[in-house]
Order: structure tokens, then sequence, then C-alpha cells
């Protein structure tokens, strides 16, 4: 059993599924409706010699994305303007079965969290598992518990082939 | 008079006849006040009911549990994820409010015990001193004459309202009993009413030290007063304080001035402690916030510890061992371990603690000043402060990364070990500005490194320079400072009133509270603080040295920064927002809570920011604010609190009020959007407070005014328009002239149309006329 990152956020016995990059991109090609919250840490993240806004910009092809409004700016930069929002306030429209979405289509099956404090991401992953049918995924170096799918605890260079492979898993499907 | 009983057979008149009738006389008030007593004096648990639920009715708590079990009861554990019931029928969400309730009940239950405590010593000391807030103060206790519907005029007045508050702190406490309450909603009207009492405590508190110890009475130009590791002269023996209650302080000093000994000992503290030595003596020194208090212990510099409560870490004795400093605990809430030496003679006390006693418990607080004294003077001559060799220790890490996983800012210790290893201290410098103190990391190093005091070993030269000055805490807002900002706030020309305070756990390095202050200094909003944040706010210089108590002055006013003081003058912010409801709007303050928070909530664009909130005093303070009707945005940690208060900007169901002129129900922009909020970012939280400081109530100008930094802040910080522009647009009158074109473009494109700007209510008792149906 995968211990969390931080180890004493053990939230009980329910907690997430380790994936590979492969398993994640095969649940997240199935998944209907599904969004990608990217947190403040993306600022000055690479992936190898690329800014991962990029390859989220890549990933805005097959479904939602949504940034932190800190990081706004950076993709703004780059001639996009995905959905700013910040994490709580998102999570909370998501809790509501009823919210129609950022396209007016209706609420998400699958959100995707990536770039947020640890501690900041567990607990918006909790109001999700606890307060909504919405399966989650933490696309994070650390393992998070709280979500439905997570990655492994990673190295630095781990984590950024397993994020480079399931880009281009996903760009595949 | 008070408890005399008598009795009446038999008693016969026009109006009544009776039979064994009898009376015992209770409380006998003396009617000086003439404002006309409201209709929840005293109000009981369920009073404010009506006002919470339409409080959570627009502000949905969110919860985000920290654990999916429930330990409470023998039942348990108790798993409560999947929609699954305990097995006394609770469910997850009715749990958090609980956990949420039983927080706020421990946070109250501090500032009560405190209150409790220092009330009933200074009448003990001083007798039943006259309450003296200072010339220009009359309202020289709101949240007391609101809450309780009292004015009291000596400190034996206020032990009514504090036996009022210890009783719903008690109703409060046993609804989180198994078997009481099993509703959230409930939970969280408790958790507000518990929290509301919390604010009249903390009052109770401040107000009783003021008027007896001398304190700032109003004091925009209360002393500047040094702050910082480099401030303390360690050349002296040294006295450190730590925790809230300053009564042993004080008697430290008092002693210190008696004996003619005042220049030759330092007296320093820690945390709230501190922030009241200074008010008591402008002499003294702050060491820091309560993120400084291990580091600083670590130093060794301390020959004497004195603890009294809360904020003291649970190790203190076992770290002050290992320097050799003597820790006198002086509260019934923290003994320590330490056996009673409060009837021994203080000789015996001193000998025993010159002997290597680690330390003693004394609650006689005089004795405490002339123990610690004595011991700190002898201790300082033989005591030696041993330096850490940072790079030999360094060379002990194997890289296993444990402490990482352990670190709440998931600061790279092994990489700063790494190459302070080889001589480089300036990662480990580095962490050392971001660290909280906490000291969690080292119990999971295998190789016990004292991390924590490598960490400050290798910004030695950084501390030694930490020398700084922080306005000594004025205490209240005075009345006539009221006056003269009452009606820009309320009519939104001052853009906000912005309150940092709290505890400094924070995600991020402690400057960043020093930079959102400045922001909103510079932009002339009204900036107040109180406790850590206090101090964080202090410990940042701008180009030329200058502290912003040293930038900015001390008053209640646009662009200026008061210092209140410590955590229980917290009390004088919502006093503050209070007085603007009574003395600028004349609305009546005795027991008239539900209409006061009304006024407030729709009023007066205030906001609080906790950045770094950490304790359960923080979640009660904060959820009293909510209650007042002032939003609280919290730092990232904050997520842990476990529930968040928040609005639907999108359903404008929610975002209706009555229009008090003519007692319709009409729509009003979405502000303020939050009552508590999360913010990831430092740049989130800025535009969040400029959001949030919108009220109903703005004039056309005073709307302008904080469209013009909301739209600022938001293009400066995430480099676009809000989107959210339009719904805070009344009418083109409301528009910044300076982008009149831009935003009507934007309205035109969202088919905005006009609406009217209320005099706003959720209450229908106050409007003057009823709907014509």
């Amino acid at each position: 059993m995968t211990i969390p990152w931080f180890s004493a956020n053990i939230p009980g016995p329910k907690q997430a599924r380790v994936v590979t990059p492969e398993i994640a991109a095969k649940i997240l090609s199935k998944v209907g409706r599904k969004m990608m919250l990217c947190g403040s840490g993306i600022k000055g993240q690479k992936i190898g010699k690329e800014p991962i806004q990029k390859y989220i910009l890549d990933l805005s092809k097959e479904m939602s994305v949504v940034v932190a409004p800190s990081v706004l700016k950076d993709f703004l930069e780059m001639g996009a303007e995905p959905v700013a929002k910040g994490v709580v306030e998102v999570t909370n429209l998501l809790r509501d079965a009823e919210w129609r979405g950022f396209d007016g289509k209706g609420n998400y099956d699958m959100v995707a969290y990536l770039g947020f404090p640890y501690y900041l991401e567990s607990q918006m992953l909790s109001v999700l598992k606890h307060f909504s049918d919405i399966k989650t995924m933490s696309l994070g170096r650390f393992y998070q518990p709280n979500a439905d799918y997570s990655f492994d605890n990673l190295k630095e260079k781990e984590w950024e082939k397993n994020f480079e492979n399931l880009i281009s898993l996903l760009r595949r499907k | 008079m008070k408890g005399t009983k008598f009795k009446i057979d038999e008693f016969e008149s026009d109006l009544i006849k009776a039979t064994g009738l009898e009376i015992t006389v209770g409380r006998i008030v003396e009617e000086e006040w003439e404002e006309i007593l409201g209709p929840t004096p005293m109000p009981s648990v369920t009073d404010l009911r009506k006002w919470d639920f339409a409080l959570l009715n627009r502000y949905k708590p969110m919860y985000a549990p920290l654990c999916d079990l429930c330990c409470l009861c023998t039942y348990g554990k108790c798993d409560l994820s999947d929609g699954k019931k305990g097995a006394c029928g609770i469910d997850i969400g009715a749990q958090q409010g609980r956990i949420v309730l039983l927080a706020c009940c421990i946070g109250a239950a501090a500032h009560g015990g405190h209150a409790r405590h220092i009330v009933e010593h200074l009448i003990e000391e001083h007798g039943d001193m006259p309450i003296d807030m200072g010339k220009n103060v009359e309202v020289e206790a709101p949240l007391v004459r609101l809450i309780a519907g009292i004015m009291p005029k000596k400190l034996s007045d206020l032990l009514e309202p504090l036996e009022y508050a210890e009783g719903e702190l008690m109703h409060s406490l046993s609804a989180t009993h198994t078997g009481q309450e099993g509703y959230f909603t409930d939970f969280e009207s408790k958790a507000l009413h518990v929290s509301m009492t919390d604010q009249l405590l903390m009052e109770i508190a401040d107000v009783a030290q003021i008027s007896a110890l001398g304190f700032p009475k109003g004091d925009p130009g209360a002393p500047l007063v040094d702050i910082g590791f480099g401030s303390i002269d360690t050349k002296k023996p040294v006295i450190l304080c730590i925790g809230h209650n300053v009564v042993p302080g004080a008697e430290v000093i008092n002693y210190l001035r008696d004996h003619d000994l005042y220049d030759k000992v330092e007296v320093a503290g820690i945390c709230c402690t501190a922030h009241d030595l200074t008010r008591y003596d402008k002499g003294a020194k702050i060491v820091g916030p309560l993120s400084k208090q291990l580091q600083f212990v670590r130093t060794g510099i301390a020959d004497v510890i004195i603890v009294d409560e809360q904020c003291v870490r649970a190790d203190v004795l076992q770290e002050a061992r290992k320097t050799g400093a003597a820790v006198i605990a002086t509260n019934d809430k923290i003994c320590l371990g330490l056996p009673d030496r409060t009837k021994d003679s203080p000789k015996d006390v001193i000998d025993n603690l010159l002997g290597g006693a680690p330390g003693a418990l004394i609650l006689d607080a005089e004795k405490v000043g002339e123990v610690a004294v004595r011991t700190a003077i002898k201790l300082s001559e033989t005591r030696k402060r041993r330096a850490l060799n940072v790079v030999k220790e360094a060379k002990k890490c194997i890289q296993c990364g444990l402490c990482i996983r352990e670190c709440h800012n998931n600061l790279d210790i092994p990489r700063g070990m790494e190459k302070a290893a080889k001589g480089d201290l300036s990662l480990l410098s580095e962490i050392y500005e971001l660290c909280i103190g906490c000291g969690r990391c080292e119990n999971v190093c295998s190789k016990e490194i004292p991390i924590v005091s490598l960490l400050g070993g290798a910004a030695k030269e950084i501390t030694r320079k930490e020398r700084y000055k922080v306005r000594s805490g004025r205490g209240p807002i005075q009345d006539t400072e009221i006056r003269n900002v009452g009606s820009p706030i309320v009519l939104g020309e001052i853009p906000g009133v912005v309150a940092f305070v709290g505890c400094p756990n924070y995600a991020g390095s402690s400057k960043e509270i020093a930079e959102m202050a400045e922001i909103f200094l510079s932009r002339r909003y009204i900036v107040t603080t109180s406790g850590c944040a206090a101090m964080d706010i202090a410990m940042y210089k701008d180009e030329e040295g200058k502290t912003l108590y040293e930038k900015y002055p001390g008053n209640f006013d646009a662009g200026c920064l008061s210092n209140v003081g410590s955590c229980v003058s917290n009390a004088h912010i919502a006093g503050a927002a209070i007085k603007i409801a009574s003395i600028f709007a004349h609305r009546n303050l005795r027991g008239n809570y539900e209409e006061i928070a009304d006024y407030i909530l729709n009023r007066v664009g205030a906001v609080g920011v906790a950045w770094g909130a950490m304790s359960q005093k923080a979640a009660s303070i904060a959820t009293g604010f909510n209650r007042l009707g002032v939003p609280v945005i919290l730092g990232p940690r904050g997520a842990k609190y476990r529930r968040t208060y928040l609005g639907r900007p999108d359903k404008s169901e929610d975002w209706m009020v009555y229009n008090a002129r003519t007692g319709e129900k009409v729509q009003i922009s979405p502000s303020p959007e939050y009552l508590l909020y999360v913010a990831e970012s430092k740049e989130e939280a800025i535009v969040s407070i400029a959001k949030n400081c919108i009220r109903p109530n703005d004039t056309t100008k005073g709307r302008q005014i904080k469209l013009t930094h909301y739209i600022d802040l938001h293009k400066r910080y995430f480099g676009k328009m809000p989107e959210d522009i339009a719904m805070y647009i009344r009418t083109e009158a409301d528009i910044p002239i300076t982008l009149k074109a831009e935003i009507m473009k934007i309205l035109k494109a969202e088919k905005w149309e006009p609406r009217i700007t209320p005099d706003p209510t959720l209450l229908e008792r106050l409007c003057r006329k009823k709907e014509v149906k």
C-alpha cells in the first residue's frame, strides 16, 4: 500500500488507486466530460526543456482546462485564454450536481488536479470524495490518497516522464 | 440586595391575584444607559439561529474532511466515507460541522480562560477599577454592549458577561457530545454562536488589562518598539516570556523597576505576551511570532523561560533543558509536570533552579517576578551558550529525504544539507526564511540532526541583523476616528478596511503578509492588524530600511496601519465595525446583534485576512467575524480547518435582499462573495480582498473606487479584466470613468440591465414599508 507523501495524511480505509500513465490515459480517455485543474505550482515548471503550459495547452484539446488565476498570465502570453478560477471556488461548483459547467453543458464526470500545494489539493479532493459523484485523479508528483486515482510518489524526473507519457498517450487516442 | 428572597402568602390587586408568591432578586440594573434594549441581550444558543441560517443559506459551508473517520466514542472508529453513517447515526457532513464547532469551542475557551484569570487577578491586585479606554473612547466595550446589553463601568461589571459567555460555551460544547446535535447547519449555527461569545471574551480580557495595567488607550501614536532576534541584548541576562497572559511578565518588569535592575536584565517575549509586554513597558523586546519559538529557545539566549498560556510548545521544558535555561510555568493551563513551588520561599525555588532543576510551577505572579529575575542573573553568570558546528552536523545527513516529507512547506532540506556539508550554508539560510519552526523534520531524522538549529546556525548573520520596529498595540479605535471614517467607509469612498490577523503558519515566505499590507496601504485602504501577523508585518524593511510601521501612521484611517495589539485585541477590530453602525449610523447597539451584523454585512467593506491561521483560536476568531458579517480570507493551509463559507455568484436567487425603503426583495451584486475563503496564492488573496470589500450599499462613487482597485489588481496579477465585472455594475454611474468604454462593451455583450441600489437588509423586520402584493 502506498503511503501518502505527507505520511500522516491517511484519511481512512478508502484511498486512491495508484495509476501509471498508461492506466491514467485509459481511464481519462473513457470518461465523457473531464476537466483538469492547474494550480500555482505549475509556474516555472518544465517538462524537459518545454514549459509545462505547452503540454497543458495540448491537453486542453482533450479536456477542459481551468487554471489558477495566478498563472493565467503565462497562458495569455502564449496566446491562450483558459478559464481562470481559484481551486476552492471551482471545487465548490463541482460539488453541485446541478452545476452547468464552464461551457454550459453540465457538470463533469472526472476532474484531474495538477500543481497545487499538497495539503490544499488533498482537501479539495476530499470535498469531491465525500460530497460528489465526480471521479478524481491526481497528476502531481505525490500520492494523494483522497483521489480516486493518483500517481505514486515520484522523483522529479520520473514524474516529468510520467506526465509527458500521459500527454502523448492521450493525444494518440 | 442581590440574592434577597421574599415570599408573599397571598396577594390580590386589580390586575393580579397570587398565592405563595416567591421572589428572588437577581441583578440590579441601574438604568444609566438610556439606549433601548434590543431583542437579544445575552442571546441563547438558538436566539440568533435565524440570522445564522440567513448567512448559511447564502454562504453554504463546503466541507473538506481531514479524516474520513470518527474516533470520538467507543462505538468507533466509524468510517463515514461513501455516505456511511457512524454507529451514532452521524454522517460526514454533520461530523465536519461537529469538529468545526469543537475547534471554535476550544478557541473560545482559550480566550475565556484567559479573560477569567485576568479579570479576577486584576480586581484582586488593583481593586475594582473603573473601565477607562481613553478620552476619545466613550463606547468602551462595543461587544459587551452589543451582545450582553450592558454598559460596563468598572472591572467587576465584566464578570456578568464573562459568566454569560462561559455558560454559552458549555451549552455549545455539550452539543458535540455523542447523541446530541445531528445536523450540519445547526452545528454551524452553534459554531457561529460560540465564536460570537469568543469575541466578547477577547474584549473582556483586553478591556480589563488596558484599564488596569496602563496599556495604550486607543493611542494611534503608541510607541515604536524593538522586534527581532537582533534586538535582544545578549550581554545581559535574558528572561523570555512565551504565551498570551502578560501578568507574570509584567511582574518581572515590576520587580526590575522596584529593585533598580531595569537596565540590567533583558525582558523579551514571543507571541502575544510579547505584544502585551511592550504595551506594559515600551522597553520590553519582541523576539517575534510563534514561528520563532523553537528557533529562539534553541539559541540558548534565554536564561529563564516563563510560560503562561496558549501557543507554548508542549516540549518547551525538554528544549530548555538542552540549553540549561530554567523554565517557570505560571498558569494552571500549562503546568508541564513541574512541582508546584507556589508556596515555597523564592530563595528555595531559586536555589533549586540553580542546582539544576529544570523548572518550577509558580502560580503567584509576584513570586514569578522575583524568582525569574534572580535566577536569570545568577544563571547568566554560569551558563555557557554553545555554538553549533553546522558543517559537521550537516555531514551526518544521508540524504534519505524523510525530512521533506514531514515538512509543511516541502522545503528541500537534504539539498541544503548537501551544500552545507561542503561549507556552503546559503541554501540552509534560505530555508530558514521559509521555515515555520515546527521541528517535525527532526522527528524523522535517523541521524538525529538538530535540523532547526542548523537552519538557525546557517542564518546566524541574518538573525543577528533582525532588528525592526513595530508599533506597540494601541488597543481600541477611538470614537472620533470612527466619526471621521464612518461615512467614507459606508459610502465606499474609503475602498475598504483590511485586517491582517492570526498565526504564522505560512505556506510561503512570512514577508508575503507585509507585501499584501503595503499594497492596500498604498491604495489608501484602512489597514489594521494584530497578533503574530502584526509582528510579521514589522519584519520587513523597504529600500530605505523602514518598516511599514515607520512609514505609515498608526491611525484608523485611509492609508494608515493600526496595530491593535495581541490576540485578544482582535475584539477592537470587530468593535470598530460595530462602532461604525453605532456611532456613525446611530443604530442601537444594546442587545441588538442581528441588526448590527446585518448593517456590517451590507455596508461596512471590511475583510479579515488570516494568512497563516493555525490554531483553534484563529478558527473561532474567523467564525466570530463571519457571524458579524465580515468575510475572512485564509491562506492555503486554512483548507485544513475543513470548512469554508462560499457564496455562489452564478445563482442570482442567493443574492436577494430586502430594500428597507420599500419592503421589496431586490437583486444585489454578489458581495461579499464569500464569508470564509481559502486563497491558494498571495495574488489570489490580494484580488479577493479588493473584491470582497464591495458592499451592496456602496454609493456610485464608492463603487467606482472599489471597482477601480479590483480591476486594476486583477489586471496586474491575472493579466486581464475580471470576467464577473458586469455583476458589480448596478448603473452606468458605477463604472470607473477611465474604463467606461471597455466596460460598456462588456455590458453590451452580456445584455446587462441596470438595477436599483437598495437600502439593503436580510431582515424583513427592518423594512420601513411592506411589499405591496
